[in-house]
Formats: structure tokens, sequence, C-alpha cells
């Protein structure tokens, strides 16, 4: 019993001692907060922030009243200034001083026409705005609570029947939690099987193998390995999602409207339940490639076809998250390799019968033991042999 | 010269003979397009597609109910009376969900009017999925808080009628349509795509070459350039098959699914941007390609390689995370910039190129520089060709990198 737990410790510490694990660990958020950082300067550099002017030909915006709010989040809000005269806002147009011109026309009561002058088509969002300043303006005379919700409109919150879930939008972003969670799982997985692939290169190479198989049992070796490979890549999953929910925390205090941010249990639950033992199999099967092949060319293509399964899901994600409960959404938490990317979203998204969690963990623990035996089969003949490669039709044969 | 076509045609060779280029060049385009054929059905409302209603039924609720609790609803119009049935109060509506008249209901609470919220209640949740069906309560609220004043309700429901008069001569192309974003998106994805999937060919190619040892017998009968030269422009020569493999697969395979896929004028793509774009990989492939060769020599094995090789992929990575900003704002300054840079060009000014109509001194100045730091490079990682880096198994550094690309160490 001991020595498996030898094996274990000096796996895991052989990789997480090296400076590249450190940066590689860092490397992701790193990376996410760039990439973050980056899409805002960007978007904020391409947008133009000068007034939009316009001209009241109908007579009944002559005492307009300005927006509310004079910004959206990060980015202020095009203001609307009024101009006397088509002239005016023309010349001011030409001087560039505004980016464009709507101009009421004499019928709007009736028609609701209005015209815009500009260089090119104009940011939506402006439209939009311009749309609440009219109906604002000509709601003056009414009551405030009138008008105010007369012109933003009802905001539809979807409650579930039975239990006690909400998406409004305070934490309209709660979906994006098991998205990020299942990409990093994916990162997770692929330092992990990496790893594990090059899990016996190095005592094959440097022929230490037949000396430590006279100490430890094939068995010892591949469990001490896997665990070893595979608490790796729980490490930096463990960290990085540690470090994703100190930035939601830090983000809900700096936003006070995402404060309503509740996470499910049952999504957590699902999480753990469905990451374990995705994570042993796939870990098993790429100690399995990496005790078979004898080019690591070769290993990385066989590899790539347990690990591109897993983010397939991502490509569908659009008819994943539009109809949580069709076939084709509980045909990908089914089946094993796609399932814990797809369980935990449709966990946030829908009420998951539990016939179906429960059959997915049966199914995942079913081809995580069996992952495990072929594993083991392919170290018991792989090990000593050199340059010839182990075919697949050898595992299953009789020993 | 006669070295060099040696090396061509056996690295063509090689690779055209293996299993795994053929295999990638028919798998993906295959691949992508049963892909798109399937969330496409899937996500249009089209009736006939038996398949795609079986895989993913559009959410049909045919009957909603409502609960008014604020009193505002005085009457429900007759267009929508058939899809929402009024209930008295909570209970009664949930009795009916359960005995199957209604699959959804809404509440309108006592509070409304202060904070404007309308619950929706579904038994399967569904928050995403369940919105495109949504009766639309807002319009029946307005009508009821309106009822009497038929203009002003008129007048709420649409505030904007527009008409644009737009100065500019050039073709405008919709800022809403998806289009606008997603074309040249598409091209510098592609674009990027191309050239990383050759410049990593010539990764491969060389690690392999050193690690069984073959570079040094190599370099007995020739030199590192003509070794180098050979190399480039055989996997350039592939790159660019995979290429014309690939777009036309793609646009064969979309023409026989029936889709027209008429483009409306703003968008159409000039040919020239073909010519364009056939320079710009060549160059930029040139530029990528050595830079990797430069890191295959340098690196003892495959595994290292592919992680020193992520560090020379950021400057081709840069164009894309600036996409929105070439897209929507091609003309200022940072985008011209980046088009011209010769690291970033290739990628960034062929997204400029799909978004708008560059101006030709910058084409061919950009191409110049282009031009310029591709013949740098393969001057100075052909001196890496040399046996002290190709016989030492020294890990793969940035410092290592540069000492060895200045000629020191």
């Amino acid at each position: 019993m001991k020595k498996f737990w030898l094996v274990c410790k000096h796996e895991y510490l052989r990789h997480v001692l090296r400076k590249r694990f450190i940066m590689a660990l860092l490397s992701v958020p790193l990376t996410m907060a760039v990439i973050i950082g980056v899409g805002v300067l960007a978007a904020f550099v391409s947008m133009d922030f000068r007034p939009i002017g316009f001209v009241d030909q109908s007579g009944l915006f002559s005492n307009p009243q300005p927006l509310p709010r004079t910004s959206r989040g990060w980015f202020p809000i095009v203001a609307q200034s009024q101009f006397a005269s088509e002239e005016s806002a023309r010349q001011a147009l030409a001087d560039k001083e505004i980016q464009g011109i709507f101009i009421i026309a004499p019928d709007y009561w009736e028609t609701g026409k209005v015209t815009l002058v500009a260089e090119t088509l104009l940011d939506s969002s402006i439209y939009r705005d311009f749309e609440e300043f009219l109906i604002l303006n000509f709601l003056a005379s009414k009551p405030e609570t009138i008008r105010e919700r007369l012109a933003s409109g009802a905001e539809i919150v979807v409650r579930s029947t039975g239990t006690e879930r909400q998406l409004d939008s305070s934490n309209f972003f709660t979906f994006l939690v098991p998205i990020s969670s299942g990409l990093l799982f994916m990162l997770a997985i692929n330092t992990s099987g990496g790893y594990l692939l090059q899990a016996v290169v190095e005592e094959k190479e440097n022929r230490t193998m037949e000396i430590v198989l006279t100490s430890v049992s094939t068995n010892q070796l591949m469990i001490g390995k896997i665990i070893g490979n595979l608490s790796v890549g729980l490490s930096q999953l463990g960290i990085w999602l540690l470090a994703t929910i100190v930035g939601v925390i830090f983000a809900i205090r700096a936003f006070p409207e995402f404060s309503n941010f509740r996470l499910d249990p049952t999504f957590l639950w699902v999480l753990l339940v469905t990451f374990l033992p995705a994570f042993v199999m796939v870990s098993a099967l790429m100690a399995m490639v990496g005790a078979t092949t004898t080019e690591s060319r070769e290993a990385q293509q066989i590899s790539a076809l347990f690990t591109i399964p897993i983010g397939v899901p991502f490509w569908f994600m659009g008819v994943i998250m539009t109809n949580p409960n069709g076939p084709l959404a509980i045909g990908f938490s089914l089946f094993p390799l796609t399932a814990p990317v797809t369980l935990p979203l449709r966990a946030i998204l829908t009420n998951l019968p539990f016939w179906q969690i429960g059959l997915s963990v049966a199914l995942l623990t079913l081809f995580a033991a069996g992952a495990l035996w072929l594993a083991s089969r392919a170290f018991q003949l792989g090990l000593l042999r050199y340059g010839k490669k182990l075919s697949l039709r050898e595992l299953f044969q009789k020993a | 010269m006669k070295k060099t076509l040696l090396v061509l045609k056996h690295e063509m060779l090689t690779i055209l003979r293996s299993k795994s280029f053929i295999l990638t060049l028919i798998l993906i385009p295959l691949v992508s397009f049963i892909v798109i054929l399937v969330v496409g059905a899937l996500q249009e409302n089209n009736q006939g597609q038996e398949i795609a209603e079986w895989i993913a039924p559009r959410d049909k609720v045919e009957t909603h109910g409502l609960v008014d609790e604020s009193g505002m609803i005085q009457a429900i119009p007759e267009e929508m009376s058939t899809r929402l049935l009024q209930f008295a109060d909570r209970s009664a509506v949930e009795v009916a969900l359960e005995t199957g008249k209604i699959e959804a209901y809404f509440v309108i609470p006592n509070d409304y009017m202060q904070n404007g919220l309308v619950y929706y209640y579904r038994p399967d949740f569904n928050p995403i999925g369940g919105m495109e069906q949504t009766v639309n309560i807002d319009e029946l609220i307005q009508i009821n808080i309106l009822s009497d004043q038929t203009e002003l309700l008129a007048r709420i429901r649409n505030p904007l009628l527009l008409e644009s008069l737009l100065l500019s001569e050039e073709p405008q192309r919709d800022p809403e349509s998806g289009l606008t974003f997603l074309l040249p998106y598409g091209v510098t994805m592609l674009f990027y795509l191309f050239i990383l999937g050759s410049a990593s060919l010539m990764l491969n190619s060389i690690t392999n070459e050193k690690q069984n040892r073959v570079m040094e017998m190599l370099l007995t009968s020739m030199t590192p350039i003509q070794l180098m030269t050979g190399k480039i422009v055989a996997l350039g020569l592939i790159g660019l098959l995979q290429t014309v493999v690939w777009t036309l697969a793609g646009y064969f395979l979309l023409r026989l699914s029936g889709r027209t896929f008429a483009l409306p004028e703003a968008f159409l793509l000039p040919a020239s941007i073909i010519v364009w774009g056939v320079v710009f990989f060549i160059l930029g492939y040139a530029i990528y390609a050595s830079l990797m060769a430069g890191i295959g020599a340098l690196v003892p094995n495959l595994r290292e390689a592919s992680q020193a090789s992520f560090l020379v992929i950021i400057p081709l990575i840069i164009p894309l995370m600036f996409v929105s900003l070439l897209i929507e704002q091609p003309h200022s300054i940072s985008s011209i910039f980046l088009s011209l840079f010769p690291l970033t060009a290739p990628v960034a000014m062929m997204t400029r190129l799909a978004a708008t109509q560059v101006p030709l001194w910058q084409l061919f100045l950009a191409a110049a520089l282009q031009g310029l730091s591709a013949v740098l490079i393969i001057r100075s990682v052909a001196g890496l060709f040399h046996a002290k880096n190709l016989l030492s198994g020294q890990t793969f550094t940035l410092k290592v990198f540069f000492q060895a690309i200045s000629g020191r160490s």
C-alpha cells in the first residue's frame, strides 16, 4: 500500500515543483485578464462619444428633459443636444461637433416620423437611447412612476415552479459559470493528460524501468502514476476555480447590480460528481496510450481522439442552451466523454430529473473503471517492451 | 539550386503520402460541414426538417396563464386571448398548470408600477429557450394602462420611424447585420489558421529530423540555407494546397446543401482581396515558418517545441484580440499600425481588407516591410542550423533563443 503512495508523491512533486507549472498556473487567469482588458479597451477606443443633435419641427419637445442616466456601466451615454434650426445643426455636423442629426418631423405625433442625417450609420445604442428620450418627454405631463414604467417597459423574471430558482437581469450571467468551469476542465485535463502521455517515457528511455519494477508491481506503478498526474491537473483546476470564485466575489462587491448572484447547490454537486470520474477516465486512457505507443507524434494523435470529444458540446452550445431538455442535450449528458461539460450547464438551465444525473454518473464510473482496467493491462504488457507498438487486440487477450 | 529542389521534392512527397495529412485534409471540412449543417438546421425555424425537430424540438408553449395582482389588466385584446388565459389568483393558476390547461404562467405583482418586474413561471425553468416564446406581456400592460389614449399608445409602441439620409459615399453596411462583423472575422480566423497550420508543419518536420539525428547527415551535403529554403517552399506549397482544397470544399458543399449565399452589395468582397490574400499569406508564412524553423533547431524534443512555439505565435494572436477594432474602425491609427507592423500585418491587413477599402500605398508598404523582415529572419535563422545547436540537448528558453540568433554563446 505504501509503495503506490511513494510513486504518487514522486510524480506529483516532480511536476508541481517546476517553475513551468507555476507559470502555466498563472498564465490562464492572466491571459483571461489581458483578453478582457484588451476587449474593453478596444471597445472603448472604437466608440464615438460625440453628442447627437436633434431639431424639433413638431413643437412637442420645446422644453426637453435629458435622460436620467448619464452612463451605462463604464461607458458614457451619448447626450442629445437640441438645435434651433436644421441649418445650425447641419453646420455643427459639418464641423464634426456632433455625430448626426435627428430631425423630428412636424407631423411626428401622428406618424412617428424622424429623419436621420449623418455620415454613416450610427451605433444601435444611440437609437435606443433616443427612443427612450422621446418617450420620456412626450409623457412629461404624466406622474413620474407611470413615465418610467412606460419608457423602460416590463422586465421579465423567469422562475421555476416548485423550486426556488430565478433568472433576472441581475443574475443573468449565471450560466457563464458552467461554461467557464467546462473550459477550465478541458484545460486541466489537457495538462495532466499531456503529463501522463510522457509518464513512462523517461523511465523507459534511461532503463530505470527494470529497476523500478523489481520493487513495485505494475499495478502499483500505474495507480501511483495516474493518481499523481491526475492530482496535478486537479490542483490546477482547484486553484483556477478558487481564483474564479474570488474574482466573482470581488465583482459582486464592485458592481452592486450583480448582488443577486446565487449559485444553485445542485450545480455544485453535479459538477463534483461528473468531473471526478471523468478525470480518472481520461487520465487512465492517456496512461494507456502512453504505455502502448512508441512515437510521441502518434501518441498525441491518438490522445486527440479522446480530448476532442470533450469539447464538442461547445460547438453546439447555442442549441443546448435554448433546448436544455431536448434529445441532443440529454444525449450529450449521458455520453461519458461529453457529460462533464454538458451536465453542469444543464443543471443551471433546467430542473434536472434525478435519473439523468444518476445514469450519467453511473456510466462515467463504469467507463472510468474500464479505462483503469485497460491501463493496467497496458502497463503489464507494455512496460518492458521497447520499440514495438502494443496493439489494442493484445490488451484484450488473455495474459 | 538542385539540392534545394531535392529537399523540396522529398518533403512534399513525404507529407502528401502520410496518412495523417490526407485524413486532416478531408476530415476537417467534412466535420465542419456536418456541424454547420446540424447547428443551422436546429436553429432555423425550418418546418420541413424532421431530424431537427427530433433532436432539438422547438419549445411549444401553446397557452399561457396570467395572474394579475396589480389590478391593471382590464381586458385582454382578442389576438392574445387564445394564447393567454386569465386566472383569479395563484392557486387557481397552479391547478390549471397541473391539469395541463396551460404550460406556463405570468404573474404581475401589485408593486409592478414601482419595480417593473413580471414573473414568468415555467415547470422546466429553461430561461433562455423559454424567452423566445413569451406572449408580449409588455404590450398587454401598455394597452391596458393607456386604454383610452390610442394616439399616445401608438406613439409609445413606435416612437421612432426612422428615415436615414447618409452623407458618405461608401456603400453602407448595416451595423445591425451580423455579417458586418462575421465576414471579416471569418476571413481573419481562416487566415490565422492557414498561417499557423503551415508553420506548424515546419516545426514538426525540423524537430523530427533533429530528434532522429538525420539533420546532421543532411548538413554534410548541403548548406543550412538550402535546407531551409527547400523546406519552407515545400511546406508553403502544401499549406497553400490545404487552403485551396478547404476553401473549394467549403464553397461546393455550401452550394450542394442548397443554401443561397447571396451577399448584399456592400458585402461583396472584391476579387483583389484574393490576390492580396495570396501575397500576404506567402509573406506571413515565410516569416512565421522561419521563426518556427529556428525553434525547431533549438528545442530538444517535440513537447518542448509546442510550448516554445506558443511564445512565437503571440504576435500572430494580437490582431485577433483587436479584431473588433480592426473591423469597426479600420482607418484609425491603431488599426493602421497593426496592419503595417510586419509580425501582426498578415492577419491584420486581411481583416481590414475584408471590412473596407484600404489605400493602395498602405498595401504596398505592408508587403514591402513583410518581405524585408522575412529575408532578415531567414538569414538569422539559417545561422542557427549549426552543429552546436543541433547537437545540444539544451532546454529551450527565450534567453537561449535570443543569444543564438544574435550569434553569441
